[in-house]
């Protein structure tokens, strides 16, 4: 995510941070540089303009170029602009205590609202809140049906009265279907139109006069160039909007239309879509994204996705094992199904600090292939071998490899690098006795 | 036979330099609904009579199909065609018309007062930015009005804009590639997630089948909830031919088994439609790669070809998508969807420019009709007229 953006920053800061003595031209020409980065980005053209003004004035207004680091103060004022933009503290979806919220998606064609609805039912399904899809895009061919596959695949329940109904009476009957059933949470899928089709967006408009709606969220494809901040202004000023959901980000070289639309129509964020998977919804943090744009990481988020994929309970038994190198195949799978639940490798490597960078670098593909063929061979053995790997001849190993579908010495390689990481932790078991008790995570 | 091929091979272009009334485009549409006639009356009587005489078109009427058959057989017998559709041209000018308001407008509203000087010259680069042609274009452009008006070249709004217009041209008119005519012709459809893939092929389906061909589309796309009902629904609105497997399925499985009904079913075009896929996922682009193989391995002598769909909308990204998908299936052409919002499909500039792949088709609205093949020469005058 943003790793161009990150990328071609991270170069222009490089050449600044070298810099003893900072001259305005100096200032000037990096600043023209800045602007070029993000306007190739797609911020919008005028939240570029401002900002590259602001950062100048603040830069000049104060004694910073003749301080002794005047590179590394640029790129802090950078950062507090970027931030600035991005908007402040996360925000939520509100629920509200008395009665069943309602949330409606609304946006362009093909911008992602069916899969983000399953993805909100599916985040919140997790915490415990009854809910009910609704389908409201009786314009598209198969448009219910795919709230219904998706719904299915998740465990929710969709409600639908077919493509003849309008979409108001649609939310009404929903509503009332959803009362008695006790549903804390009903999440409206709508058809996809233009912002300039008066005939849509009035059916919009109708839906939000004959109900009480919680949350208009505008879902934007994060690839929209230039024109992502008219078509979130239109919608905003037609329908009026709660907040954003930029989807698609896990592609590359965007991020503009993120920059860009907190900023022009003051809605805040409030999720981000990262993959085509049900789970990859996450809340949106300005700070944390601006941190990622320049190449800080988000360590944050890393943080969070280990906590929500490891249990304490188990970490802490697991640990134990580390120790004494009790370690078994039978935890390694255990972990990596662990590892898997956090995201892709690569995923998590993005949000590791200077990782970016690094990455770039050493062009390195992490293959997410490797996890795969490594689960099938441990997914061959029987439970003696997991536990008990040095059993394993060369008349099992035969049977492992053509079990998993591999060759033999990828088992052999495997099993190799087991006793190897048992090795290993036995001797950080024995250096961590001698240390004192280090709070631990297992890797 | 090349798609496009298919679409343009009777509108043929007498004066090339006329690009200012709807001329050209009616004639195309007159085409169009020669052969609408042609399959409602099928009588080869009509067709004389349709070709021996002149033709008037009456842009006001609406766009209803229905009432396009009646009219069109109505008048036909009368020996006296009057079109009905509202003209092509007029609907490109009608979808690219937010975008003909701000930038012809804007133009002229920057240079109308007093010289070229640094501030118009940041206003236009503005202008240029907004549309989404990128920096490289932008800067380009810039560069040579410079240039120009120093030499007193350029001096008011209309040469600018004419200049301008020359320059965009430029960009876009590439030769289409030669291919080799197949029969089945197969198209494998491809992009990124939520460009108009399917509702593409719909319409592409649509205007074969109006032609008489015998169309098979392939439901390639077996990851996303519902694609393959999506492309069914289509297939039943233009009474195409449909092969599917579950969703689910390996879509190279899907093609290999569409490929070899088509080649036994006799088909004259098999439209594939394949998964959303980002380019930056390497294990999705690879399947894309499969997918062209197994075309090839049902039968070596076809000859495929790759159209990448672009969303006007997209921003810079578009650029990158382009060429990432180019380097893996290496791309024939352009569909660019989505030109009836306020986009600009600016983007369009520095793909056709940099990666020298045609755009073939431009999408102009939800209707079936809402498909036409891509001039550049309309496109440039809708924007600019």
């Amino acid at each position: 995510m943003f790793e161009n953006l990150t990328e071609k920053l991270g170069d222009i800061f490089d050449k600044l941070k070298g810099k003893g003595k900072l001259t305005e031209k100096d200032l000037d020409i990096t600043l023209r540089e800045v602007k070029l980065v993000l306007l190739g980005a797609d911020v919008n053209f005028k939240v570029v303009k401002d900002f590259i003004k602001n950062v100048k004035e603040k830069s000049l207004g104060s004694e910073i170029l003749k301080s002794l680091s005047p590179g590394h103060q640029v790129i802090k004022i950078v950062n507090e602009e970027l931030v600035d933009i991005l908007g402040g503290e996360n925000e939520k979806i509100i629920f509200n205590s008395n009665r069943v919220t309602k949330i409606m998606l609304v946006g362009l064609q093909g911008s992602g609202k069916t899969t983000t609805c399953a993805k909100i039912a599916y985040n919140y399904k997790a915490q415990n809140k009854k809910i009910l899809l609704v389908a409201a895009d009786i314009y598209r061919p198969a448009a219910i049906k795919q709230l219904k596959v998706l719904g299915d695949s998740i465990g929710v329940e969709v409600f639908s009265m077919g493509d003849k109904e309008e979409p108001w009476k649609i939310l009404k009957a929903a509503e009332e279907y959803a009362v008695p059933k006790g549903i804390d949470l009903i999440i409206l899928d709508t058809a996809g139109r233009l912002h300039i089709d008066e005939n849509l967006m009035e059916e919009l408009s109708l839906i939000k006069q004959n109900n009480i709606v919680d949350e208009t969220l505008l879902v934007v494809d994060a690839m929209t160039g230039q024109d992502a901040v008219n078509v979130a202004d239109k919608f905003n000023e037609k329908i009026g909007l709660s907040g954003l959901i930029l989807t698609k980000l896990d592609g590359d070289a965007r991020g503009g239309a993120a920059l860009s639309i907190k900023k022009v129509t003051g809605k805040p964020i409030k999720y981000i879509g990262v993959g085509e998977k049900i789970n990859q919804l996450e809340s949106f943090y300005p700070d944390r994204m601006a941190s990622r744009i320049l190449g800080m990481g988000d360590v944050l988020t890393l943080i969070e996705k280990a906590q929500s994929a490891f249990n304490e309970e188990e970490a802490k038994e697991l640990e134990k094992k580390f120790r004494k190198a009790e370690f078994t195949f039978e935890d390694f799978y255990k972990q990596l199904q662990q590892i898997k639940k956090m995201g892709s490798i690569s995923d998590i490597m993005n949000m590791i600090p200077g990782m970016g960078k690094l990455k770039k670098m050493q062009d390195v593909q992490v293959d997410e292939k490797e996890l795969v063929y490594v689960e099938a061979i441990i997914n061959s053995m029987t439970k003696e071998e997991r536990i008990r790997p040095n059993v394993i001849d060369g008349s099992r190993k035969k049977r492992i490899a053509s079990g998993a579908g591999r060759n033999v010495q990828e088992v052999n390689r495997l099993l190799k690098q087991f006793e190897d990481m048992k090795k290993m932790m036995k001797n950080m078991g024995k250096m961590q006795k001698m240390m004192g008790k280090m709070p631990g995570f297992p890797f | 036979m090349a798609l496009w091929k298919f679409f343009t091979k009777k509108s043929k272009k007498d004066d090339k330099n006329e690009c200012v009334e709807n001329k050209e485009q009616n004639k195309h549409e007159v085409e169009d609904n020669k052969e609408d006639l042609i399959e409602n009356t099928k009588e080869e009587k009509t067709k004389d009579i349709i070709e021996n005489n002149n033709v008037k078109i009456n842009e006001e009427i609406g766009i209803n199909d229905e009432i396009v058959e009646e009219k069109t057989k109505i008048i036909a017998e009368s020996n006296n065609i009057e079109l009905s559709k509202e003209s092509w041209f007029a609907r490109l000018k009608k979808g690219l018309s937010k975008t003909r308001d701000s930038f012809t407008y804007n133009v002229r509203k920057i240079l109308n007062f007093g010289e070229i000087d640094a501030d118009t010259l940041e206003e236009l680069e503005e202008l240029f930015i907004q549309s989404d042609i990128g920096t490289n274009i932008t800067f380009d452009l810039i560069e040579k009005i410079e240039k120009q008006s120093i030499l007193g070249k350029l001096k008011n709004s209309d040469e600018v804009i004419s200049f301008l217009k020359k320059e965009f041209i430029k960009t876009l008119e590439i030769e289409t590639r030669e291919k080799k005519s197949t029969k089945p012709s197969v198209t494998l459809v491809v992009g990124v997630n939520g460009v108009g893939k399917t509702t593409t092929i719909g319409k592409l389906a649509h205007h074969l089948k109006k032609g008489g061909s015998k169309v098979m589309m392939i439901a390639g796309d077996t990851f996303r909830a519902a694609a393959i009902e999506q492309l069914e629904i289509w297939a039943k609105r233009t009474d195409s031919v449909i092969v599917k497997h579950n969703e689910g399925a390996d879509s190279a499985s899907v093609v290999f088994d569409g490929i070899n009904s088509g080649i036994s079913k006799n088909m004259d075009f098999i439209l594939i439609d394949t998964a959303g896929r980002l380019h930056n996922k390497v294990n999705l682009m690879k399947e894309l790669e499969k997918i062209k193989n197994v075309i090839k391995k049902a039968n070596d002598n076809i000859e495929i070809e790759t159209l990448l769909v672009i969303d006007s909308t997209s921003g810079q990204n578009g650029l990158i998508q382009a060429r990432s998908f180019k380097q893996v299936v290496d791309i024939d052409g352009i569909i660019l969807t989505k030109l009836d919002g306020t986009a600009k499909g600016g983007i369009i500039f520095p793909i056709v420019s940099e990666l020298k792949v045609p755009v073939v088709f431009i999408g102009v609205g939800e209707g079936v009709d809402d498909l036409r093949f891509f001039d550049s020469e309309d496109f440039i005058s809708a924007l600019f007229d």
